[in-house]
């Protein structure tokens, strides 16, 4: 579905990612883990146009993208929830999931926004509040939601647990499996990499702008490596 | 049927303006209050056009004399050149016989072109400042937009086509008032439909995150164009009919005060809100000429006292407003700081009230010509600081003004 080859982005004179290359297939989660600085964020902002690779191709359902501007990436299928979710805070958490199907002129909208809000009933709960006043963990919904409106064949997560309590995290992870239960296609960029790797039906390990690791979730769970740098021995 | 509907609030419209220009007209001290109308409803168009860029999209312009200029020296030009040809025409000379006078029609058609061209003019310019914009944020294009507005001025003083320093002779003059408070109406419909209407979201989006909004599949170039272009637009037809009104445009006329003091009505009414640049821009001019009459007092004592009046009134309705809100959020367990606070206002009232009788009733103040009565920008720029420091946010804040929201308890409004 997503095939990335070769990808090299440099902010200014920095390298930020080299030779990236890496694939994501229907149905599937796939995992992107690393530590802070390695890259997980740029590759992300990068696949959805917010940046310009240097070098290099990305290909989606056939299509080249790299050269898309990103309102138009967005109508291609793929839909993104930002790193630090990045939810419009003084608009209610209704004209938040509208711009969530800004791209969308089909009349399916309001049906959608039930099913979403059937899974996200906390949400559903806030819809007239301005979404600034919600916690992290219900903004944090709130962002996926937004990005699901877009009725997305190919889902971006950017660190989806960052600043959340345990329990949450538990909730978002969960919810994350059941998105792609439903057949929802997700690349995720996690931080926390017990959990990233649990969901994952494939992972990839990126280390300051290197794919050093690629494999099953259930192998780099395993894998020596990685226990080493990522999960604490 | 479904055209009185649609087009009802339109003919409403005309009707009031209309209406509102044969009251002035009909009043005495007929000039100054005509001018100051029409100066007003300049100022409100500049004001809610400049909110649709720095207020709405969030894309901080302080240049929007420049616009204004552009609209009015197009009008200066096509005047200087085509007026009598216009006036001559064939096609204009039949239409003539349509209105009540003929000369009203042949001026109103010609009016309504020029504000169509400075429009477009201004439209042309708001896309040329509007491409910066793309890649400069906050102070940077605040910058550039600066920089733009005295471009355009310079430009113009040292253009002897556009009659360099002196300006332009605008023949005829068209006094215009009604056709000035169309345009604010309109500027206001425009703006407001916008942002009722799901198009208007996406101007929303930009101001509160760029990134988020192009996540969003929003063509963030396309919407901060487009405010840039249509606020413009209003700038530049105002200014056609400010041309027109004075009959002479000339590079003084848009300096960057008016840009700062356009910027200033839509930061003190609350960034965003079109009921706050409304009013803003109403307080802003009207204070200034109210306070005119601190320097006529030793010639009119009845002026101030009906200034001390006014203030009076409005002081009692701040007290009013302020008092509701403390009830509102206190439910009087904070009794005493709600009597202090209201002892304060009682105390202001009254003092208020004093002064005004001082100034009339004692022979030697009532005589005197005060030494200090260019004090007039002073107190202004005071009045415009404490408003800031009591409410930043300007105003209105982000809100529009609504009967409904009026009654409600803050709480309850927040929500």
């Amino acid at each position: 579905m997503l095939t990335i080859e070769g990808l090299h982005v440099y902010y200014g004179a920095i390298r930020a990612l080299h030779d990236v290359s890496l694939e994501v297939r229907e149905g599937e989660v796939v995992s992107i883990i690393g530590s802070n600085g390695a890259g997980k964020s740029t590759l992300l902002r990068t696949v959805s146009g917010l940046l310009r690779p240097r070098q290099g191709k990305i290909t989606f359902m056939g299509k080249e993208i790299q050269e898309t501007p990103p309102d138009q990436i967005v109508r291609l299928g793929i839909s993104q929830s930002p790193e630090g979710r990045k939810i419009f805070t003084n608009m209610t958490v209704f004209e938040n999931l509208q711009l969530g199907a800004y791209t969308r002129k089909d009349k399916d909208v309001a049906s959608d926004l039930e099913k979403v809000m059937d899974r996200f009933p906390r949400v559903r709960e806030r819809m007239k509040q301005s979404a600034g006043t919600m916690s992290g963990g219900e903004q944090q919904m709130l962002a996926i939601c937004r990005a699901l409106m877009s009725r997305p064949k190919l889902l971006l997560l950017d660190e989806p647990s960052m600043g959340l309590a345990p329990n949450l995290v538990t909730e978002i992870f969960s919810i994350v499996k059941e998105l792609n239960a439903d057949g929802t296609t997700i690349l995720l960029v996690e931080q926390n990499a017990v959990r990233a790797l649990e969901v994952a039906h494939r992972a990839y390990v990126l280390e300051t702008g290197d794919i050093v690791l690629g494999g099953t979730g259930k192998d780099l769970l395993t894998d020596p490596k990685v226990k080493e740098a990522y999960l604490g021995g | 049927m479904f055209y009185l509907k649609r087009f009802g609030w339109v003919i409403l419209a005309i009707l009031l303006c209309v209406g509102f220009e044969s009251v002035v007209t009909s009043g005495k001290n007929f000039d100054y209050v005509y001018r100051m109308c029409v100066l007003a409803g300049l100022y409100v168009t500049l004001a809610v056009s400049l909110n649709l860029i720095n207020g709405i999209t969030g894309q901080f312009s302080i240049g929007h004399a420049a616009f204004y200029q552009v609209g009015a020296y197009i009008t200066g030009f096509f005047a200087a050149t085509g007026y009598k040809g216009f006036a001559s025409n064939s096609l204009v000379q039949q239409l003539s016989h349509i209105g009540v006078n003929a000369t009203w029609t042949v001026q109103g058609l010609w009016l309504v072109m020029m504000v169509l061209a400075g429009a477009a003019g201004a439209a042309v310019a708001g896309f040329v400042v509007g491409l910066p914009s793309l890649r400069l944020k906050g102070d940077y294009l605040a910058i550039v937009t600066l920089g733009f507005g005295e471009i355009i001025r310079i430009v113009c003083q040292n253009q002897p086509a556009l009659g360099g320093a002196y300006g332009m002779k605008i023949e005829p003059r068209i006094n215009s008032m009604w056709f000035v408070w169309l345009l604010a109406i309109l500027c206001i419909a425009v703006c407001r439909n916008l942002l009722k209407t799901a198009h208007g979201l996406p101007f929303l989006a930009v101001r509160e995150d760029e990134v988020a909004s192009s996540a969003m599949g929003v063509d963030v170039t396309k919407v901060k164009v487009t405010a840039f272009v249509i606020g413009a637009a209003f700038a530049g037809a105002a200014g056609a009919l400010l041309g027109h009104f004075e009959g002479f445009v000339s590079p003084p006329m848009f300096k960057m005060e008016v840009s700062f003091m356009v910027l200033t009505m839509v930061v003190l009414g609350g960034t965003g809100s079109i009921t706050g640049s409304t009013v803003g821009a109403l307080l802003l001019f009207g204070i200034p000429e109210w306070l005119r009459q601190i320097e006529d007092s030793h010639h009119n004592p009845i002026l101030v006292s009906a200034g001390s009046v006014l203030g009076f009134a409005i002081m009692l309705v701040a007290a009013v407003a302020y008092v509701r809100h403390l009830i509102h959020h206190f439910h009087g367990e904070k009794k005493a700081k709600t009597q202090r606070i209201v002892g304060t206002f009682a105390a202001a009232l009254v003092a208020q009230f004093f002064l005004g009788m001082l100034l009339n009733l004692v022979p030697a103040l009532r005589d005197k010509s005060w030494p200090y009565a260019d004090l007039r920008w002073a107190i202004f720029a005071v009045t415009l600081i404490v408003l800031m420091l009591l409410r930043p946010q300007g105003m209105f804040a982000h809100h529009e003004f609504s009967v409904a929201r009026f009654f409600k308890r803050p709480k309850e409004a927040a929500a």
